[in-house]
C-alpha cells in the first residue's frame, strides 16, 4: 500500500523544528503544527545554555529562520491538531487554525500597533513568564518568527467587550488588522507523525512553604532566564523588584521533582540549569550564592566539569533541600537541613530561584487521545519501549521527539528529533507499507449475491459482478476490518484468520 | 457455592487490544476470569458470536470497542455496539438479564478504565451468579420464551417461508438452537410479515418474540440505518431477490 509523502510535525520547540528541517532538507513535505504564535518554544526563552555558555537564541534563531526559508516546511502558527484519522502511511490530519485577527501576508512586524493599543497597563506576557506586561496586540518578542502581531482575543476589549476606538487599526500602514477572521479547519494527509510537543514547567503554586506568589523576589527558573536575558524585561540585568541588585541569591533544586508530594520523577535538566543560572548570576552581580540541592546530577558531557567549575567560582552548595521560605527583617530566610553537617540552616537572602522541574504538559491527556497513543504513568507520552524503540509509539507511523516523551536537555532533544525524522523519512522512502494480511475473500459458490456487504464496506473493496450476479473483493483495497463478514448472511464473505468458523472454535476453546 | 464467572471479552485490536497489552507492561491487574478475544475490528462482530458465548457457558460478555468517531474502518463500533443492544435485548426477554452484556467504549490510552471496567463487569457478574442460559430452572414466568424456544426442533419451516432468507447455504443452522439463533440472524432484514409464526408446526410464537424485541430496539431505529440495510430498501429492508 502507498504512503502519503508527507510528516506532520506538531509543536515548533527545539524538536519539531530540528525534526521538521531534517525532513525538509530530505525533500519531503512537512506540515509544521505550533499552538503559540510564534516558533521556539521554552528554548526561545533560555538566555545561555549549559554547559557551553552559548547564547540560546544566537544558536537557535538561524534555525528559525530556516524553517520559514525552507519551502518544503508548511508552517501552521496559532494552531492545533484536532483530529487524526487513518492510519499509517495514510493518515488524515485536521488543523484547528485559530484567528489572529491579523493578516500575515500584510503585517510587516513594525510594532506600530502595539504602541497605539488603549490597553494602558497590558496584560502579563507569556513568553516573558509574567516579568514584564505585553499589549492585547502583540508581537511575543523582537526575534519571534514568524514575525506577525497577533491579537489575544481575551484580552482586547473590542473581542471581549465589544467596545474599544480601534486605534491599532489606524495605526496601523499596511490595513493588516482584520476582526472579521474566523477560525478555520484544515486537513491534510500525511504518511507519518511527530509528536514535538513538549513540557509544561512545574508550577509552585502546589507546593505553598515556597511562598512562590506570596512574597516578592520569588521566581522560577525559567523567570530568571528571562531575567538574564538580554532582551528581557531587565535588558539582562539581574534586578529585584524594586530595581536593585540582589546581595544573596539562593537556587533550591529539585522543586516539584524527586517530591513525594508533587512528582516523582527527576527531571534531569534542573541541577544543570540552576548550576549555570548560579554562575551567571555571580558573574552578573557578585552576591553571594546558595544551591540547596539533595544530589548533583550531572550527566551530559562536560557538565560534571562545569559542575567544578562552578564550586570554584565560590558558590556555596549545601547538600539539603530547601524546606520553607519565609520573610524576616525585609529578607527571605531559607531554610534546609544541611545533611553533610548534620544541622539545620537559615540562609537569609534577596532573591530566591525555585528550580522547578518539567512536567507533562496539561493538555498530554488530550494528545494522547488525538493521536491515539498512551501515556506512562507520569503522564508524560509512552515510547513504544524504553530502551529499543524509544522514538516510536504504540502507533505505526507515529514518533515522539523531546520532553513530550519525558525530560530532557538540548542535546538529547536534538538527538531525539533527529532520529524521529529518520523514521519518519525511512517510512516515506519506502514508499509503501506491507498491510495485514487479513483480508476478506467472498465464495463465489455460496454468494447470493443480496449486496449488503457493499453497503457496509468502508473502502468500497467490494463490486458487483453482474454478468455472474455476485459480489466480489477487490483485494488491494481490502483493509481487513471484516464488516461484511458480520453482515453476510450466508457467510459467504470471509475474512482470512478470522473467519466464522475459527472465531467460534476460538469462543469455545476460552469458555471450555 | 458460587464458583468464579467466566467473562468473553470481544476486543477491538485497535482499542482495548493495546490496552490489555499495555496494562500487562504497567504491570496493571485485573481479573483472571476475563478471556480476551481480539477482532480486527468491531464490525466483524457477529450477532452468533455473542449467542454462542452464551451457549458455550460464558456468565457475561464484555464488548470493548473504539470511541464513537473512532472506529479505524469508519463505523465497526457502532454497528458492534447496536448488535450488542439488540443481544442484551434477547437476553433480557429471556430472563436472563440484559446486565450479562456490555460495550464500552476504551481509547487505547485508557488503560485503568480498560482494568476498572473489566473488574467492575466481574464484580457485577459474580453478584448475579452464574448464568441460567443453559439451565433456565424454576420460574417458569422468566424463563417462558426460554421453554418457549427449547420446543424447536430445527424443521426449518420458519426459515423456508421468511422473505429475508434468501441463502444458498444456511449459517445458523449450525448453530444450538435453530430458533434463538435464526432470529437474533435475521432480525436485522425482518419485514414483519409473520409468516414464521404461522409456519411454525411446533407453535412457537416466534412473531410475537420478534415484535417483543422490536420494541425493546425500536430506539435503536435512530441510528443510521443505512449501515445495514442496502441503500433503497424500507423499514425492515427487504432484498427482492429471486429465490
Amino acid at each position: 500500500m502507498e504512503i502519503r509523502p508527507a510528516v506532520l510535525v506538531t509543536g515548533a520547540g527545539i524538536a519539531g523544528i530540528q525534526a521538521a528541517l531534517t525532513i525538509a532538507n530530505e525533500g519531503t513535505k512537512v506540515y509544521l503544527v505550533e499552538k503559540a504564535p510564534y516558533i521556539g518554544g521554552h528554548m526561545a526563552q533560555l538566555d545561555k545554555t549549559f554547559p557551553t555558555l552559548d547564547c540560546a537564541s544566537c544558536i537557535f534563531t538561524p534555525k528559525t529562520v530556516e524553517v520559514v526559508r525552507n519551502k518544503n516546511i508548511e508552517l501552521f502558527v496559532c494552531s492545533e491538531v484536532v483530529d487524526v484519522k487513518g492510519y499509517v502511511g495514510n493518515f488524515t490530519i485536521s488543523v484547528k487554525k485559530y484567528p489572529t485577527y491579523v493578516d500575515p501576508s500584510h503585517c510587516t512586524g513594525c510594532g506600530d500597533c502595539m504602541e497605539a493599543c488603549v490597553l494602558k497597563r497590558g496584560v502579563p506576557s507569556e513568553f516573558e513568564e509574567r516579568m514584564a506586561n505585553r499589549k492585547a496586540i502583540y508581537l511575543a518578542f523582537p526575534q519571534a518568527i514568524p514575525l506577525k502581531a497577533v491579537i489575544d482575543p481575551e484580552s482586547c476589549l473590542l473581542l471581549s467587550r465589544g467596545k474599544c476606538k480601534k486605534s491599532c487599526v489606524e495605526a496601523c500602514k499596511a490595513e493588516a488588522i482584520n476582526f472579521e477572521q474566523k477560525e478555520e479547519i484544515i486537513e491534510k494527509e500525511v504518511g507519518s507523525i511527530i509528536i514535538a510537543t513538549g513540557y509544561d514547567p512545574f508550577d509552585p503554586h502546589f507546593l505553598p512553604q515556597y511562598g512562590y506568589g506570596l512574597y516578592d523576589n520569588i521566581i522560577t527558573g525559567l523567570q530568571f532566564e528571562r531575567l538574564s536575558s538580554p532582551s528581557g524585561p531587565t535588558q539582562g540585568e539581574i534586578l529585584l523588584k524594586d530595581g536593585t541588585v540582589p546581595k544573596g541569591i539562593a537556587f533550591l533544586h529539585c522543586i516539584g521533582s524527586r517530591d513525594e508530594n508533587a512528582k516523582q520523577h527527576c527531571s534531569r535538566i534542573c541541577c544543570m540549569a540552576s548550576m549555570k543560572q548560579a554562575h551567571l548570576a555571580k558573574e552578573k552581580t557578585g552576591a553571594e550564592i546558595y544551591e540547596f540541592y539533595i544530589d548533583i546530577n550531572a550527566f551530559g558531557k562536560g557538565y560534571q566539569e562545569f559542575y567544578k567549575r562552578v564550586r570554584e567560582e565560590g558558590i556555596f552548595f549545601i547538600r539539603g533541600k530547601g524546606s520553607e521560605i519565609y520573610k524576616r527583617d525585609g529578607r527571605l530566610i531559607v531554610e534546609a537541613e544541611d545533611t553533610l553537617l548534620g544541622t539545620p540552616v537559615e540562609i537569609p537572602v534577596d532573591m530566591v530561584v525555585l528550580g522547578t522541574g518539567l512536567t507533562a504538559r496539561r493538555d498530554s491527556e488530550k494528545i494522547a487521545q488525538v493521536f491515539g497513543i498512551s501515556r506512562s504513568e507520569d503522564g508524560f507520552l509512552m515510547e513504544a519501549h524504553p530502551k529499543l524503540r524509544p522514538v516510536a509509539t504504540n502507533v505505526d507511523g507515529i514518533f515522539l521527539a523531546g520532553c513530550c516523551q519525558g525530560p530532557k536537555d538540548i542535546p538529547d532533544t536534538v538527538a531525539q528529533a533527529s532520529a524521529a525524522a529518520a523514521e519518519a523519512i525511512t517510512l516515506v522512502a519506502r514508499g509503501e507499507i506491507e498491510v495485514e494480511p487479513t483480508t476478506t475473500s467472498i465464495d463465489q459458490e455460496i454468494c447470493a449475491g443480496c449486496k449488503l456487504c457493499i453497503e457496509v464496506c468502508p473502502y468500497t473493496a467490494i463490486q458487483f459482478l453482474e454478468n455472474k450476479g455476485i459480489s466480489s473483493v477487490n483485494e488491494a483495497l481490502c483493509k481487513g476490518c471484516g464488516a461484511c463478514t458480520a453482515v453476510c448472511p450466508s457467510k459467504a464473505a470471509r475474512q482470512k484468520h478470522y473467519s466464522q468458523d475459527q472465531v467460534l472454535a476460538e469462543v469455545e476453546g476460552l469458555l471450555t | 457455592m458460587s464458583s468464579e464467572p467466566k467473562i468473553l471479552g470481544f476486543i477491538c485490536q485497535n482499542s482495548a487490544g493495546l490496552c490489555v497489552d499495555f496494562a500487562g507492561m504497567e504491570l496493571k491487574n485485573y481479573t483472571p476470569n476475563f478471556l480476551p478475544l481480539k477482532l480486527p475490528c468491531l464490525g466483524n462482530l457477529d450477532i452468533l458470536y455473542l449467542l454462542k458465548a452464551y451457549f458455550s457457558g460464558a456468565d457475561g460478555v464484555l464488548v470493548l470497542g473504539c470511541s464513537p468517531g473512532h472506529c479505524r474502518h469508519k463505523m465497526g463500533n457502532e454497528r458492534a455496539r447496536r448488535r450488542a443492544e439488540i443481544v442484551r435485548s434477547l437476553l433480557e426477554i429471556f430472563g436472563v438479564g440484559r446486565d450479562r452484556l456490555n460495550f464500552v467504549s476504551i481509547h487505547p490510552s485508557e488503560i485503568s478504565k480498560m482494568v476498572e471496567t473489566v473488574n467492575g463487569f466481574n464484580e457485577r457478574i459474580s453478584q448475579l451468579g452464574p448464568s441460567p442460559f443453559l439451565k433456565p430452572d424454576g420460574d417458569e414466568g422468566r424463563f417462558f420464551w426460554m421453554t418457549e424456544f427449547e420446543k424447536c426442533d430445527a424443521c426449518h419451516q420458519c426459515r423456508e417461508v421468511c422473505p429475508a432468507c434468501f441463502c444458498k447455504r444456511c449459517y445458523p443452522e449450525s448453530f444450538p438452537n435453530f430458533g434463538i439463533d435464526w432470529i437474533a440472524h435475521v432480525i436485522e432484514r425482518c419485514t414483519n410479515c409473520g409468516a414464521c409464526q404461522d409456519a411454525c408446526p411446533q407453535g412457537i410464537h416466534l412473531f410475537e418474540m420478534v415484535q417483543l424485541l422490536q420494541q425493546k430496539i425500536s430506539d435503536l431505529n435512530r441510528l443510521p440505518l443505512n449501515i445495514l440495510l442496502p441503500k433503497g430498501s424500507e423499514r425492515g429492508g427487504i432484498i427482492n431477490i429471486p429465490k
